[in-house]
C-alpha cells in the first residue's frame, strides 16, 4: 500500500518536474528569440525555427538530423544556382538565379544524373491537405515534420524556403494573407513579385486582393501582403512558440503567452496573429478572474472597477482588430480560395515570372 | 638592396602607428592566419619611385629627440597644407562644372512659343486657388482654356453647368428625393450619367453619356480629354467623365471623391451614415466593387499601402492631380522644359504621394539626361565618357532614383490593350449582376430615407 502510494507520488513528482523542465525550456527559448530581436545575438531564422520546434518536443528534436537535411538541401540549391539558365536579363540576375533555384528545390521534380550517368529523380515537397491548421496535431505546422515526411503546408513550406534562402545567402521576405504565408521577392525589372509554394505558382497580387476574401483595409493597413523583415519573421516564430505552449499547457495562467505577445508585438505591432492571440489570452485571464471572484458572469462583475476596465480594454482590442480589416476565414473557404489559384491559373498568374524549368 | 627595402617597409608601418597611437590595435582583434598563403603579385606592395625619390628626411634618422620632434611637426604641417591645396583645387573643379551645367544642361524653354504663356497664367491661377475656396469647375475650365489659348467664355461654360444643375434639382423634386441627402444627390447624378432622364412636366430629356473609344488617351487630339468635348458631344473618357461628375456634384452640393487606379480614374462616395464606400464607373455607367478594380491585375499591394490607388482623393490631392493635368497638356502641346518641373514640384508639394507626378518627373529626368548626353556627344558606344562629367553622372543617378521612387510606390505600367480588356470586362455577367444589386440596395436606402 505504502509502496503503491510512494510510486504514485514519485510518478506525480516526476511528471511535475518534467513539465517544469519544459516550462523552463519555453522561457529560455523565448529569451533566446528576444535576444535576436534586441540585436544582442545574431539573428538566424533557422535557429529560431529549430528552437521553437525543439521546445514543443521538450528538447527531443533531432537537431543534428534537421541541420543535416538543411545542409544537404542548401548545397543542392547552391549547385542548382550554378547550373540554372534564365531568360531574365536584369543586372541582378545572380540574385534571381538564387530565387529560381530555391523555388525548384522546394517545388519541382528535378532529374539528376549521378557520376555513372544513372538518372534519378529529385522528388519535391508537396502540400498536405490534411489538418492544414494543425488543429489535431500542432506539429503538422513544423519544418521538421516537412523534412521527415516530405509533406508540408502553408506554414512549413515557406519557412523551409526562408531557411534555405538564409543558408545560401539570398534574401527572401515572408508575407502573410489570411491563415496563409507566402514569399515575396524583388528584382530590378519586375519589382515585387509573389512566390506561392503550396501550388507552385507565381501569382500576381490580384489573386489575393480580388479573391474577395480579404478586406481592402487589411491590405492598406499592412495587415496582409507586406514584405516582412527578418525581425518581423522572428516575431512570427515567437507567436508560434506561444501557440505551441498553449497546446502543451492548455491550463496555463497566460503569463508566458502574454510576455511572448508583448515581445513579438514590440517588433511587429500589426502582426494579426499576435494581436489576436494577445486578445484571446487577455480574455482567458479575465474569464478566470471572473470565475474565481463571481463564479458566473453577472451584473455584479461590471460593478467591479478592475474587471470592468479589463472588459472594456478587451472589447476595445477586438473592435480595433475588426476595424483594421480582419475577418475570420473558415477552413472550407480557405481551401476553396487556395485551390482557386490552380483553377484560375491563367487569370492570376504573373506572366512575367515563369518557372525556369518550364520556360527553358 | 633587399635589406634596404625591408627597413623602409618597417618605417612605413611604424609611422602610422606612432601617429594614431595604439587604439586601433586594441579594437581590431585580428586572429593570426595560420594557413600559409601562396604569394600572388598584389600581395607585394609597390615600392617604386616615391620611396626612393624623395630624400629621406624622416625624423627618425636623427638621434636628437628635439630635432626629431620639430621635424615631425613640420612634416605634419606640410601634409596639412598640401591637403588644403588639393581640396581647394577640387572645389574649383566642382564650381566650374556647376557653372557650365547651369548654362548648358537646363532644357531649352518653350516659354517664347505661341500659346505657352497661357499655360503659365493658368498655372498661376491654379496656385492661387486655396483649398478652402477651391472650385473644381473653375479649375477645370482654366486648364482647358489654356489649351484653347483663352478663347472660351467662362460664362457660357458656367451657364451650361448651372442649367444642368437646375435640371438635376428639378428631377430630385419630381422623384421626391430628400434634398438634404447626399446619397440621393449622388445617386441621381449617377443616373444622369448612365440612364435616360426625363422631366415629364417640361418634356425635357437627357440621354446617358457614353464612352468614346476613339483616341481615348488623347494622343492625336488632346482636347479629347476635355469636359468641354464631353459636353459638346455627349461622349467622354475616363478623364472627362469623372471630372464632369465632380463639377456637377459641386453644383448641386453633393460630396463625392475622385479615385485613381492604373491608367484610370473613377468616383468614390459614401452613404449618409459614412459606413460604406461605393465606386461609380462612369465609362460604363455602372456601380462596381473593389474586386473589379483589383481584377485588372495591375494594382500591387504596395500601391494600396502607399494609398496611391483606390483611395478617395482629398481636396489637396485633387488640386495636385489637376496641376498634373495642366502639365500633361503643356507637355503634349510643347514638350518638356523647366516649367514642367515647376508644375511637378508644385503638384508634389500639394500631394507628396502623387504617383503620376513622380512618373512625369522620371520622364523629365530621362529627357534631361538625354539632352545632357547629346550636348556632350556621348552615346551608347562611348558611354564611359560620362565619367569625366560629374554633373552628367549626377543627372543620370537622379534619373535612376526617380524610377526607383515610382517602383517603390507600387506603380506598375499597364499596357493599353490590357486596360481596354479590363474596362470591357465590366460588362461581364458577374459585374452586371453586382451593379444591379448595388443599385437596388442604394435605391432602397434612399426610398427608406424618404419615408422617415
Amino acid at each position: 500500500m505504502i509502496k503503491k502510494k510512494l510510486f504514485i507520488l514519485v510518478l506525480f513528482l516526476s511528471i511535475s518536474l518534467w513539465s517544469q523542465d519544459q516550462n523552463k525550456l519555453y522561457k529560455d527559448t523565448l529569451e533566446q528569440l528576444n535576444c535576436m530581436l534586441k540585436d544582442s545575438c545574431q539573428l538566424s531564422f533557422k535557429k529560431a525555427v529549430i528552437s521553437v520546434e525543439n521546445a514543443y518536443y521538450n528538447n527531443r528534436l533531432d537537431t543534428i538530423g534537421f541541420n543535416f537535411e538543411i545542409n544537404r538541401l542548401s548545397s543542392f540549391t547552391k549547385s542548382m544556382v550554378d547550373h540554372i539558365k534564365l531568360k531574365y536579363q536584369g543586372r541582378d540576375s545572380l540574385k534571381v538565379k538564387k530565387y529560381a533555384a530555391l523555388f525548384s528545390v522546394v517545388i519541382d521534380t528535378i532529374p539528376i544524373a549521378d557520376k555513372d550517368g544513372v538518372m534519378y529523380e529529385y522528388i519535391p515537397y508537396t502540400y498536405d491537405f490534411e489538418d492544414i491548421w494543425g488543429l489535431k496535431n500542432w506539429d503538422f505546422m513544423f519544418v521538421s515534420k516537412l523534412l521527415e515526411t516530405g509533406k508540408g503546408n502553408c506554414h512549413s513550406l515557406p519557412y523551409l524556403y526562408k531557411i534555405l534562402a538564409e543558408e545560401i545567402g539570398a534574401d527572401a521576405h515572408l508575407a502573410i494573407a489570411p491563415n496563409h504565408i507566402y514569399v515575396k521577392h524583388q528584382n530590378e525589372i519586375d519589382g515585387w513579385y509573389n512566390t506561392e509554394l503550396t501550388s507552385g505558382i507565381f501569382p500576381n497580387d490580384a489573386w489575393l486582393m480580388a479573391s474577395g476574401y480579404i478586406h481592402l483595409d487589411a491590405i492598406t493597413n499592412k495587415m496582409y501582403m507586406e514584405a516582412l523583415t527578418d525581425k518581423q519573421s522572428v516575431s512570427m516564430c515567437i507567436i508560434d512558440l506561444a501557440q505551441g505552449y498553449n497546446k502543451i499547457f492548455p491550463d496555463n495562467n497566460g503569463e508566458f503567452v502574454m510576455r511572448a505577445c508583448q515581445i513579438a508585438l514590440q517588433y511587429y505591432p500589426h502582426y494579426i496573429n499576435g494581436r489576436i492571440l494577445q486578445a484571446e489570452t487577455k480574455k482567458k485571464i479575465f474569464e478566470k478572474e471572473v470565475k474565481k471572484d463571481f463564479d458566473v458572469f453577472t451584473k455584479e462583475v461590471s460593478e467591479d472597477d478592475y474587471l470592468r476596465l479589463q472588459f472594456l480594454e478587451i472589447q476595445h482590442e477586438y473592435v480595433s482588430i475588426h476595424e483594421s480589416g480582419y475577418r475570420r476565414m473558415p477552413e472550407k473557404m480557405y481551401l476553396d480560395w487556395l485551390t482557386s489559384l490552380k483553377k484560375e491559373r491563367k487569370k492570376y498568374e504573373n506572366k512575367k515570372i515563369t518557372n525556369p524549368e518550364k520556360s527553358n | 638592396m633587399f635589406t634596404k627595402l625591408k627597413t623602409d617597409l618597417k618605417l612605413n608601418t611604424i609611422f602610422p602607428i606612432l601617429l594614431l597611437g595604439v587604439f586601433p590595435l586594441l579594437n581590431a582583434q585580428v586572429l593570426p592566419d595560420l594557413t600559409p598563403k601562396t604569394p600572388s603579385t598584389n600581395q607585394f606592395t609597390n615600392y617604386s619611385k616615391n620611396n626612393y625619390g624623395s630624400p629621406v628626411n624622416s625624423a627618425l634618422h636623427t638621434t636628437n629627440q628635439k630635432v626629431r620632434n620639430q621635424l615631425l611637426i613640420a612634416e605634419v604641417e606640410r601634409n596639412m597644407q598640401e591637403q588644403k591645396l588639393r581640396e581647394k583645387q577640387a572645389q574649383t573643379l566642382i564650381n566650374d562644372a556647376l557653372d557650365s551645367f547651369s548654362k548648358n544642361y537646363s532644357l531649352p524653354s518653350y516659354g517664347n512659343k505661341v500659346g505657352a504663356s497661357y499655360y503659365r497664367r493658368a498655372f498661376e491661377k491654379l496656385q492661387n486657388m486655396s483649398s478652402s475656396d477651391f472650385s473644381i469647375k473653375k479649375a477645370i475650365f482654366t486648364i482647358e482654356n489654356a489649351f484653347y489659348e483663352e478663347t472660351n467664355s467662362y460664362d457660357e461654360f458656367d451657364t451650361t453647368i448651372k442649367q444642368t444643375g437646375d435640371f438635376l434639382r428639378e428631377k430630385m423634386t419630381e422623384l421626391g428625393y430628400d434634398s438634404q441627402s447626399n446619397l440621393a444627390k449622388i445617386f441621381l447624378l449617377f443616373q444622369f450619367f448612365s440612364d435616360t432622364l426625363q422631366i415629364r412636366s417640361k418634356n425635357v430629356k437627357h440621354l446617358p453619356l457614353t464612352y468614346d473609344f476613339n483616341d481615348y488617351m488623347g494622343k492625336d487630339d488632346w482636347s479629347k480629354m476635355f469636359v468641354k468635348k464631353l459636353l459638346e458631344t455627349g461622349k467622354g473618357q475616363c478623364n472627362s467623365l469623372p471630372q464632369l461628375y465632380l463639377i456637377l456634384a459641386e453644383e448641386i452640393g453633393a460630396e463625392a471623391n475622385l479615385a485613381l487606379s492604373p491608367n484610370h480614374s473613377y468616383i468614390k462616395f459614401q452613404d449618409d451614415q459614412k459606413w460604406k464606400w461605393y465606386n461609380v464607373e462612369l465609362t460604363n455607367g455602372m456601380l462596381t466593387t473593389d474586386a473589379f478594380i483589383l481584377q485588372s491585375g495591375y494594382v500591387k499591394a504596395e500601391a494600396l499601402q502607399n494609398k496611391i490607388y483606390m483611395h478617395p482623393l482629398s481636396k489637396k490631392q485633387l488640386q495636385s492631380h489637376l496641376t498634373m493635368n495642366l502639365a500633361l497638356g503643356y507637355i503634349q502641346k510643347f514638350g518638356y522644359d523647366e516649367f514642367v518641373n515647376e508644375m511637378i514640384s508644385n503638384a508634389l508639394t500639394l500631394d507628396p504621394s502623387n504617383a503620376q507626378a513622380y512618373q512625369v518627373k522620371s520622364n523629365y529626368a530621362t529627357i534631361k539626361v538625354k539632352y545632357a548626353l547629346d550636348k556632350l556627344g556621348i552615346g551608347k558606344e562611348n558611354f564611359d565618357e560620362i565619367k569625366k562629367h560629374p554633373m552628367a553622372i549626377q543627372l543620370y543617378k537622379n534619373m535612376i532614383a526617380q524610377y526607383k521612387i515610382v517602383d517603390k510606390l507600387g506603380h506598375q505600367e499597364m499596357p493599353p490593350d490590357e486596360y481596354q480588356r479590363w474596362l470591357a470586362s465590366v460588362k461581364e455577367e458577374s459585374n452586371k449582376q453586382q451593379n444591379i444589386e448595388l443599385k437596388t440596395k442604394l435605391n432602397t436606402k434612399i426610398l427608406l430615407n424618404n419615408n422617415d
